[in-house]
């Protein structure tokens, strides 16, 4: 009898060796008891492996795993492809800095009254923030409306970047320089609530806020510093004032951008290429916006309107990939609308 | 043509992800997240660490569309990359290994067997299993998952590891010697089951 293989056992299993091989090893199985049952315990194994579910993930977990991941691949984008990186940062630093500075300027005011005029200038505040109070809201829209300015308040904030990661059950460490920002000034507007007085506080936190743009990558976060079993009440508070003040700026511009596009012409086929590709920059940006879906159509029906003009089969082809990817969408809303665009494509 | 856009097509939704749709990539994580996500689980062990493999896998493979073949299957391609991280991250020196959530595999359904008996040794077999798989030296552990879990050829793991056919084939090899091991107490009824008992 040739020597036992069993080196070759687990591959004869998954029937990867040589013919030749093959054949000598199935020979001596023919021949050997002890390595055909070396041979049926590895199957065993293996069957007993396969059988084995998969472990679950915790609940909720694969329902957020593409909003997780979406988010990843847009904090991934180049920042130039970000333009509201920086107005973000500069509200943000506003919102670390303004209650400092106030709780620096009422300590003041307690030791002597008689100087708040002398304290606005004070060398420990920084020159691009130390706005008096009654300037507070309205600081943040200059902030953000410079890039100059917005550039410094995020570079003294630098810090050594973590890695990268959405965390799905530990409260999530910061995607990019934004959120841990984002997260800085959280937790340093819940201090404020505590430490200054309210008054002041709340102004500042508003003022930020409009200078926020709304963008997903930073609500989300604090949203995730929120929900924290530690994060304080004030700090819900705090994300929730937030929130609600930078979502119409968000929904405005999206708005805009909506409008924009659909006032695009037409009428040549130039024309409908452009504004298909409009339409395709409008889908990426604004996925989550409120015309998110109209978006979406108005891409399908734009790419059908080239195909038209064209008649081009590459033209088609684009209309017809984006329009089965719509529908590919478990429960698009309007569904019917994109298969009366995809008709025109035989007409 | 509108039956047909109606049953899109993985290349489809590729094709638009490529052009830039995101919400099509939603769709393409949909599809496959509960298959990269546990195969990333059976390698990394962790669960923490397994969604840091599956987020990953997916940026990396969003960041690839531009030059990804259509024409290939998404599946093990998108599986491939969670286990090349999946080992890197076992490899990293801040990994540290714990074994699968026992009440995870509580949760999984009662094993398909002749009596209770059968069932509970089943059960128990594969808790052993479990443990076993959890032992192997990481590079084996990726290799058997591969295979087993995921059915790739031997030449699909090689590419998918950078590794030479030869070394997937030893590497397999040790790693069911060890299970067999591990399992030796139990495999005669599986066997019995099997209806192929010497």
């Amino acid at each position: 009898m040739s020597p036992h293989p069993v080196e070759s056992l687990s591959a004869f299993l998954d029937d990867e060796l040589e013919d030749a091989e093959r054949r000598g090893v199935a020979a001596h199985l023919a021949a050997c008891p002890s390595c055909a049952r070396h041979l049926r315990e590895m199957a065993a194994v293996d069957a007993l492996a396969r059988g084995m579910p998969a472990a679950a993930a915790p609940d909720g977990y694969l329902e957020a795993l593409p909003g997780r991941v979406r988010r990843r691949i847009r904090a991934d984008r180049p920042a130039s492809t970000r333009p509201w990186v920086w107005p973000l940062a500069a509200g943000l630093a506003l919102a670390v800095l303004a209650p400092l500075v106030l709780r620096q300027q009422l300590s003041r005011e307690r030791v002597s009254s008689s100087a708040p005029a002398v304290a606005m200038d004070a060398p420990a505040a920084p020159p691009t923030t130390a706005a008096p109070e009654q300037s507070l809201a309205a600081a943040p829209r200059r902030s953000a409306a410079t890039p100059q300015d917005a550039s410094r308040a995020p570079q003294r904030e630098a810090a050594p970047a973590p890695k990268v990661r959405d965390a799905f059950v530990a409260p999530p460490p910061a995607a990019n320089e934004s959120d841990r920002a984002a997260q800085r000034a959280s937790s340093a507007v819940a201090g404020s609530a505590v430490d200054a007085p309210a008054p002041a506080a709340a102004p500042a936190e508003q003022g930020a806020l409009v200078a926020v743009e709304g963008k997903e990558e930073r609500t989300e976060s604090a949203g995730a510093l929120a929900g924290r079993s530690d994060a304080a009440p004030s700090l819900k508070k705090a994300d929730a004032l937030r929130r609600g003040a930078a979502e119409p700026k968000r929904v405005a511009d999206d708005e805009k951008a909506f409008q924009d596009n659909s006032s695009l012409p037409a009428s040549t086929p130039q024309e409908a290429r452009r504004t298909r590709e409009a339409w395709r920059r409008f889908v990426s940006l604004h996925s989550d916006g409120p015309r998110a879906d109209e978006g979406r159509v108005r891409f399908i029906e734009a790419a059908v309107a080239v195909f038209r003009l064209t008649r081009d089969e590459a033209d088609r082809a684009i209309a017809e990939r984006e329009g089965r990817a719509y529908l590919a969408v478990p429960g698009a809303p309007q569904v019917s609308r994109v298969r009366d665009a995809l008709r025109l494509l035989e007409r | 043509m509108v039956q047909a856009a109606v049953d899109a097509t993985e290349a489809d939704l590729l094709a638009s992800a490529q052009g830039g749709n995101l919400l099509a990539f939603d769709e393409i994580v949909r599809r496959y997240q509960r298959r990269v996500y546990s195969t990333a689980l059976r390698i990394v062990r962790r669960h923490d660490l397994a969604d840091d493999v599956t987020q990953e896998a997916f940026l990396r493979a969003h960041r690839a569309l531009a030059s990804y073949d259509r024409g290939r299957p998404f599946g093990p391609w998108i599986c491939r990359i969670a286990a090349n991280l999946a080992i890197n991250h076992v490899r990293s020196p801040e990994a540290r290994e714990e074994a699968l959530d026992e009440a995870a595999l509580d949760r999984s359904p009662a094993a398909a067997s002749d009596g209770p008996l059968d069932a509970l040794l089943e059960k128990e077999a594969r808790s052993v299993l479990e443990e076993a798989v959890g032992r192997l030296p990481a590079e084996q552990r990726a290799v058997f998952v591969l295979r087993t879990f995921e059915d790739l050829s031997y030449k699909e793991i090689a590419i998918a590891l950078d590794l030479s056919v030869g070394t997937v084939m030893s590497r397999l090899s040790r790693a069911r010697e060890k299970l067999r091991g591990a399992l030796a107490g139990y495999l005669g009824p599986a066997l019995d089951r099997a209806g192929g008992a010497s």
